[in-house]
C-alpha cells in the first residue's frame, strides 16, 4: 500500500518506520500530528465552506443589484423615448412597454404585461403585429415593416413605419422581440404631395422652367419642350436668357426683374424666341421661392403660347375700337338730335307763345276799352279760344317736355291746404253756374303740415282732375280729398281724390283714358272741351313724384280719380307767396307809391311791347323801351332805372347777354332785372338767376304777376 | 564562494558547530530567530564571536527554514565566504513609517558604488510600509540592481520584530548588505498561488497602508463576517484573506497585500503595504496546490541552470502561507529545492512581506508569496 507523502513526512520527520511500533514518545508525537491534522483539516473546511456561502450570497446580492440597476436604466431609456417602443417574449407575450405606447394604445404597462396583442387591439391587427414579429424572428435581425394602427386618443387610423429587432441575451438565446415605431402618416401624405406636385409639374399644359439663385436652369417640364422646341437636356445649367427674342430693350428685363425683387414676382406678356428662330409671344409670371430665413432658393417660370391669343385679342381690340368710334359718332348724333329736339322745343315754345300771348294781350286790352256787348261777346269768344290754344300749347310742350325728360320737379316748400286754396279760386265761378257744389275735405293737422315737392305740378294735377270733374258733371257735388295712407320718418305717401256725381265712364273706356291724346271719344273734346291731353299729362307727372294715378267710375252715377304721391317732409318754415287775391292791390300800390318810377323795357315783339307798355302805363310808370339787346344796354348805360324788364330771346344781343352786360356797367348794376320769357324750362330759368336776373316772368305776363313782381322789386329799390 | 548552512535549537543546541575558517571581511552571515530570542541570546553572542570580521544580516521571523523544514525557535544560519565580492552594510533606523521611502533612498545611496549589483534588505515587519519602502529603492537605484529581503515576522502574534546588522537585534530598523563584483550572482523569483475570491469591492477609506473603508462600509466587520468564528484569531487569521488590489491596466495584474494588524477603535485594518482609496480590490483565498505549485515556479524563475558549485538560497515566504499550508508547509519548500540544483543549500523564514524585483522594477513588496533569491559566485 503507498503511503500519502504527507503521511510519509510526517513518519520521516518523527524518524519512524511504517513497520515498527512508534515508542510511547513518539507514538504520542504522532497523534499530535494527527490531531492537529484533523483540526487543520476542520477549520480549513470550514473556512472553505462559509467563504464559499458568503460569497455565493454576496454575489446573488450583487447580482440582485445590478440587475435592478440595470432594469431602471433601461426603463428610463424606455420611458425618455418619444416613440413607442415594446418588447414582446418569442410567443408574443408582453415584457415591457414605455408611456408613449401606453398613450397610443390607451392602456397601462400594467395591463398589458403578461398579455399579447390580441388582447389589446382589434384583431386584424393583432395578426399582421404578430406575423411581423415571427418574420423578424425568423429573419433573425432587424426588419422594417409598414403597419396601420388606430390611436386611441381620436380614434384616428395612423401609418407607421416599424422596426422590429429579434434581441438574443448574452448565450444567443431568443429573450424577444423589440419594437418601435414612427407615425410617417404625415410624411407619407407629404411624400404623395410631393408625387403629384411632380405630377402636375409633368403634366401642367403650362410650361414649367425652375432656375436656381444664378439663374441657372435646374428643371424644364414637358410643356416647356413642346412650346419651345427645346429638350430638357439642352438647356439644363444654362439661362433663361436663351429664349430671349431681341424685341424688348434691356428696360424692359430691368423692370421685370425690379419686380421680381421687390414683390417676389412678375406677370407679363413677354416675346420669346424659340429653338427653330421663330418668335412667339408668352403670357408669363416669374416668381422667386424664399427659404425660411428670406433668401431666395429658386425662380420659377410659368409661361403659356399666347401667339394665338394674342392675335385674337388684337384682332379683338381692333373690333372694339372701331365699334366704339361708330357708337361715339351715333351718341353724338343723338345727343345732337336731343339737342336739337330741345332748342327746337324751346324755340317753338317760345314761337309759338308769342304771338299767342300777344293774341290774348291785345284782347284783354281791347276789352278794356270795348263796352258795348256785342263785340264785348266776340272778343270774349277769341279770347277764350286763344287761351284755350294757349292752353293746348301748354300741355303739348308739358308733354313734349315730359316725354324728353326736360321736366324738372322743384323743391319747394308746400302743404296740403296751399295747393286746395287754390281751387275754389280757380273753379268757384265755373262750379256755381253749372250749379255744382265744391267741397274741399282736409283733416285740419294734415292740411298745415310742411312738405316739400312741387307745388305748380301738383297743383296742375288737381287743376286737371277737378277741371274734369266740373267738366263732366251736371249736377250734384265735386269732393276732393286728401288722406295720409303711410306716414314715415322722411316723408309720407298722401292720397287726393276727386270724386264727381257725373256722367260717368264706361268701363271699356276706363284703360285709355290716361294716354295721350285718346279722350273717351273725340266727341267729348268737342263737346265738354279741353285739349285731351290732361290726364295723359297727370298720369306722367304723378309718375315723376313717384306715385300712382287710377280712376273708379261708373255710367251714371259718377267717377273718382285718385293719385298718390309721396312728400318729403320739411322743417324750414313756410314762405308764402302773395296769391291772386292780392293782385288788385298790388296794382293800387303801384299807383299811390310808385307812379313815375323809371322802368326800362326790352322787348322786340311789337306786340308784346305794345301790351307791356299798356299795362305798365296804366299804372303811370314812366317807360323806356328798347327792341334789341344792344339797344337796351345802350339806354341802361346812359340812364338809371328803378327796375328792367327784359325779354329774352332778342336779336343782336339777347336778354342773357345783355344782362350781364349792364351789370357789368356801373350805372344799373343793382337794378332790379325781371326776365320776361315763353322759356319755362328750369334750366333757362337758372340761366338768368346766373346772368344776374333777379326774377322770371313767363310770357304770356298775367298782369297780377306782373304787378305784384313789380311792386315787390320796387318796394324792394326804395327800402334797400 | 564557501557556504555552510546550520541551525540551533534549544533542545539539541547545534547541529553542526560553526566552522570558524569562513570568517573574513568578504563573509556574509544570515541569521534568522524568533522575536522573542530569550535563550537563543547566548548562542547568537557565541555565534558572533565566531565570526567577528564578517557582514551580518538577519531578522525575526514567523517560521526559521532550513532547507526542507520550518521550525520555530530557532537560529539558523548561512555563513558564505565570498572569494571575488566586495560587501558592505549598512543599518539604518526609521523615523517612522512615514519614514519608509526616504529610509530606502537613503540607504541606497549609500550602497550605491561603482561596481554593487544587488542588495539584501531586511527591515522590521511592524513599522515600515513595505510598498514605500521598496518605491524609495527603485526611485534612488539605476536600473538593472537587484534589490531582495523580506519583512521581518513575530510568528502569529504581530507584536514586534527584529533586524540585525553588525550590531544587536533592533525594532524599527532596516539593515541592507550590498553586493559588489562582477562575479556575484543574484537570481531571484517570486510565486504566489492565491485566487480571487467573490465580488469585487471599492477601497471607499484608507490612508496609506491602513484600511478604513470598503464600499463605504468599515473594512474589519467584513473580515470578521468570513473568519467566523476564526475572527477571534485576527490579525492571524487574517491572513487566510489576503486582499488583491486590481491594477486595472490592461493585463489586469493585482496586487497581493497581507494583514498586518487590526485596529479595533477604528475598524481598520493594516496591512503590509499601501492600499489606494478607489482601488478595486476583492479577497483572497489560498489554492492549496497552487501554493506548493507556486514555489516551485518561483525556483524556475530564478533560472539557476545546472550547477556544482555552492548555491545559497534565500527563501522568504510569506507568513500567510504557513497559516494556510500549515503541517503541509515544508511542501512548498520540497517543491522548490525539488527544482533547485541539487549543490542548493537553503535558508530563509515566513515574513511579514517579501521584497523583490518585478515587471522592469528594481523592487517590489510582494505578499503572500514565496520569494527566492539564489546567490552565487561566478568565478568564470
Amino acid at each position: 500500500m503507498s503511503q500519502h507523502r504527507l503521511l510519509a513526512r510526517q513518519l520521516r520527520k518523527l524518524g519512524l518506520s511504517s513497520e515498527t511500533p512508534p515508542a510511547a514518545d513518539d507514538w504520542q508525537a504522532l497523534l499530535a500530528v494527527l490531531e492537529r491534522t484533523y483540526h487543520d483539516f476542520d477549520q480549513d473546511r470550514y473556512t472553505l465552506e462559509r467563504s464559499l456561502d458568503l460569497t455565493s450570497e454576496e454575489m446573488r446580492a450583487l447580482h440582485q443589484r445590478e440587475r435592478t440597476a440595470y432594469d431602471a436604466r433601461l426603463k428610463s431609456i424606455f420611458r425618455s423615448l418619444h416613440e413607442p417602443i415594446w418588447l414582446k417574449d418569442p410567443q408574443g407575450i408582453y415584457l415591457a412597454c414605455n408611456q408613449v405606447f401606453e398613450a397610443f394604445f390607451g392602456v397601462l404597462e400594467s395591463e398589458v404585461l403578461g398579455r399579447t396583442d390580441h388582447d389589446i387591439i382589434p384583431s386584424d391587427d393583432a395578426d399582421i403585429f404578430r406575423q411581423h414579429d415571427l418574420d423578424a424572428i425568423e429573419q433573425g435581425r432587424p426588419v422594417v415593416f409598414e403597419e396601420q394602427a388606430t390611436r386611441v386618443a381620436d380614434g384616428q387610423r395612423v401609418l407607421l413605419s416599424t422596426v422590429k429587432t429579434p434581441i438574443f441575451d448574452g448565450d444567443g438565446q431568443l429573450i424577444g422581440v423589440l419594437g418601435t415605431a414612427s407615425d410617417i402618416t404625415a410624411s407619407r401624405a407629404a411624400e404623395q404631395s410631393l408625387q403629384e406636385a411632380a405630377s402636375v409639374f409633368h403634366h401642367a399644359n403650362e410650361a414649367i422652367l425652375i432656375t436656381d439663385p444664378a439663374g441657372d436652369i435646374l428643371d424644364v417640364n414637358p410643356a416647356f419642350t413642346e412650346i419651345t422646341g427645346y429638350r430638357r437636356d439642352e438647356v439644363l445649367g444654362d439661362n433663361p436668357r436663351l429664349l430671349q427674342s431681341g424685341l424688348h430693350d434691356s428696360s424692359f428685363y430691368a423692370a421685370l426683374w425690379q419686380a421680381i425683387i421687390h414683390e417676389g414676382r412678375w406677370s407679363g406678356e413677354i416675346w420669346n424666341r424659340r429653338k427653330d428662330g421663330s418668335i412667339f409671344v408668352a403670357r408669363q409670371t416669374i416668381s422667386s421661392i424664399r427659404d425660411e430665413a428670406g433668401n431666395v432658393r429658386r425662380y420659377v417660370g410659368l409661361f403659356s403660347d399666347y401667339t394665338a391669343l394674342k392675335e385674337q385679342q388684337l384682332e379683338l381690340e381692333r373690333l372694339v375700337e372701331s365699334r366704339t368710334q361708330d357708337l361715339q359718332i351715333a351718341k353724338e348724333a343723338a345727343e345732337a338730335a336731343n339737342r336739337a329736339k330741345s332748342t327746337f322745343l324751346a324755340n317753338m315754345s317760345h314761337e309759338l307763345r308769342t304771338p299767342i300771348s300777344g293774341i290774348i294781350g291785345m284782347i284783354s286790352l281791347a276789352r278794356r276799352h270795348i263796352g258795348d256787348p256785342e263785340n264785348l261777346d266776340r272778343l270774349e269768344k277769341a279770347e277764350r279760344s286763344a287761351q284755350h290754344l294757349l292752353a293746348l300749347l301748354n300741355d303739348i310742350l308739358d308733354l313734349s317736355k315730359i316725354e324728353a325728360e326736360h321736366l324738372k320737379l322743384e323743391t319747394l316748400p308746400l302743404t296740403l291746404s296751399m295747393l286746395a286754396a287754390n281751387l275754389p279760386v280757380l273753379f268757384g265761378e265755373r262750379t256755381s253756374s253749372k250749379g255744382l257744389e265744391l267741397d274741399i275735405q282736409q283733416d285740419p293737422l294734415l292740411a298745415e303740415r310742411r312738405y316739400l315737392g312741387d307745388p305748380l305740378r301738383l297743383g296742375q294735377v288737381l287743376i286737371n282732375l277737378v277741371g274734369n270733374a266740373i267738366k263732366f258733371s251736371e249736377h250734384g257735388q265735386i269732393t276732393v280729398t286728401s288722406q295720409l295712407l303711410e306716414e314715415g320718418s322722411n316723408d309720407d305717401l298722401i292720397r287726393f281724390a276727386v270724386r264727381d256725381q257725373g256722367i260717368g265712364i264706361p268701363a271699356e273706356t276706363l284703360p285709355r283714358l290716361f294716354t295721350a291724346f285718346e279722350q273717351a271719344d273725340g266727341s267729348m273734346t268737342r263737346k265738354y272741351g279741353g285739349t285731351g291731353l290732361g290726364l295723359a299729362i297727370s298720369k306722367r307727372l304723378v309718375e315723376m313724384m313717384g306715385g300712382r294715378i287710377g280712376v273708379q267710375s261708373q255710367p251714371g252715377i259718377g267717377s273718382e280719380f285718385w293719385f298718390t304721391v309721396r312728400l318729403r317732409h320739411d322743417v324750414a318754415p313756410i314762405d308764402t307767396g302773395t296769391t291772386g287775391a292780392d293782385a288788385d292791390a298790388a296794382e293800387d300800390e303801384l299807383r299811390r307809391n310808385h307812379t313815375g318810377a323809371r322802368i326800362l323795357l326790352a322787348e322786340d315783339e311789337a306786340i308784346c311791347r305794345e301790351v307791356m307798355l299798356e299795362l305798365l302805363g296804366e299804372i303811370g310808370l314812366n317807360i323806356d323801351s328798347a327792341s334789341d339787346g344792344d339797344q337796351a344796354v345802350k339806354l341802361a348805360a346812359e340812364n338809371r332805372y328803378d327796375l328792367i324788364l327784359m325779354d329774352m330771346q332778342m336779336p343782336h344781343r339777347n336778354g342773357l347777354d345783355a344782362t350781364r352786360a349792364i351789370r357789368a356797367a356801373p350805372t344799373n348794376r343793382d337794378t332790379p332785372i325781371l326776365a320776361m320769357t315763353a322759356n319755362v324750362f328750369e334750366q333757362d330759368r337758372q340761366a338768368c338767376l346766373d346772368a344776374g336776373m333777379n326774377e322770371h316772368l313767363a310770357k304770356p305776363v298775367i298782369p297780377e304777376v306782373l304787378y305784384a313782381s313789380l311792386l315787390k322789386w320796387l318796394e324792394n329799390g326804395r327800402s334797400g | 564562494m564557501q557556504l555552510e548552512t546550520f541551525r540551533y535549537t534549544s533542545r539539541k543546541g547545534w547541529d553542526r558547530q560553526p566552522d570558524q575558517q569562513l570568517d573574513s571581511p568578504d563573509t556574509l552571515v544570515l541569521v534568522f530567530g524568533p522575536a522573542d530570542l530569550n535563550e537563543l541570546q547566548a548562542p547568537l553572542s557565541a555565534l558572533r564571536a565566531c565570526y567577528p570580521q564578517a557582514v551580518w544580516a538577519g531578522a525575526s521571523t514567523a517560521g526559521e527554514i532550513l532547507d526542507r523544514s520550518i521550525d520555530d525557535d530557532t537560529l539558523t544560519v548561512a555563513v558564505a565566504r565570498f572569494a571575488n565580492t566586495g560587501l558592505r552594510a549598512v543599518t539604518h533606523s526609521l523615523a517612522g513609517a512615514g519614514d519608509s521611502y526616504d529610509a530606502a533612498s537613503t540607504i541606497a545611496r549609500q550602497l550605491d558604488a561603482g561596481d554593487l549589483r544587488g542588495i539584501l534588505v531586511f527591515a522590521d515587519g511592524l513599522h515600515v510600509n513595505g510598498s514605500e519602502l521598496a518605491r524609495g529603492f527603485a526611485s534612488a537605484l539605476p536600473s538593472g540592481i537587484v534589490v531582495t529581503g523580506g519583512l521581518a515576522g513575530d510568528g502569529s502574534r504581530f507584536a514586534h520584530t527584529w533586524v540585525l546588522g553588525q550590531a544587536a537585534p533592533t525594532s524599527g530598523a532596516i539593515v541592507a548588505i550590498g553586493f559588489y563584483g562582477k562575479h556575484i550572482k543574484l537570481d531571484h523569483g517570486s510565486a504566489g498561488g492565491w485566487d480571487v475570491l467573490g465580488i469585487e469591492r471599492k477601497v471607499t477609506r484608507a490612508s496609506s497602508n491602513v484600511l478604513f473603508e470598503l464600499d463605504g462600509q468599515p473594512a474589519l466587520p467584513l473580515y470578521r463576517k468570513y473568519l467566523g468564528e476564526r475572527a477571534g484569531d485576527l490579525p492571524a487569521s487574517g491572513l487566510l484573506f489576503p486582499l488583491a488590489i486590481h491594477s486595472g491596466n490592461e493585463h489586469d495584474e493585482v496586487t497581493v497585500r497581507t494583514i498586518l494588524g487590526i485596529d479595533e477603535g477604528q475598524q481598520s485594518i493594516t496591512f503590509a503595504g499601501d492600499i489606494p482609496e478607489g482601488a478595486t480590490v476583492q479577497l483572497m483565498r489560498a489554492n492549496f496546490e497552487r501554493l506548493i505549485d507556486g514555489a516551485a515556479r518561483a525556483a524556475e524563475h530564478c533560472h539557476a541552470g545546472h550547477t556544482d558549485e555552492p548555491v545559497l538560497a534565500l527563501a522568504i515566504s510569506c507568513v500567510g502561507r504557513r497559516e494556510v499550508l500549515k503541517e503541509r508547509c515544508e511542501e512548498e519548500l520540497e517543491a522548490v529545492l525539488d527544482t533547485l540544483p541539487p549543490s542548493t543549500r537553503m535558508v530563509g523564514f515566513y515574513s511579514y512581506g517579501e521584497l523583490s524585483p518585478l515587471r522592469g522594477n528594481c523592487c517590489d513588496l510582494h505578499n503572500q508569496t514565496m520569494t527566492l533569491t539564489l546567490i552565487r559566485e561566478d568565478l568564470a
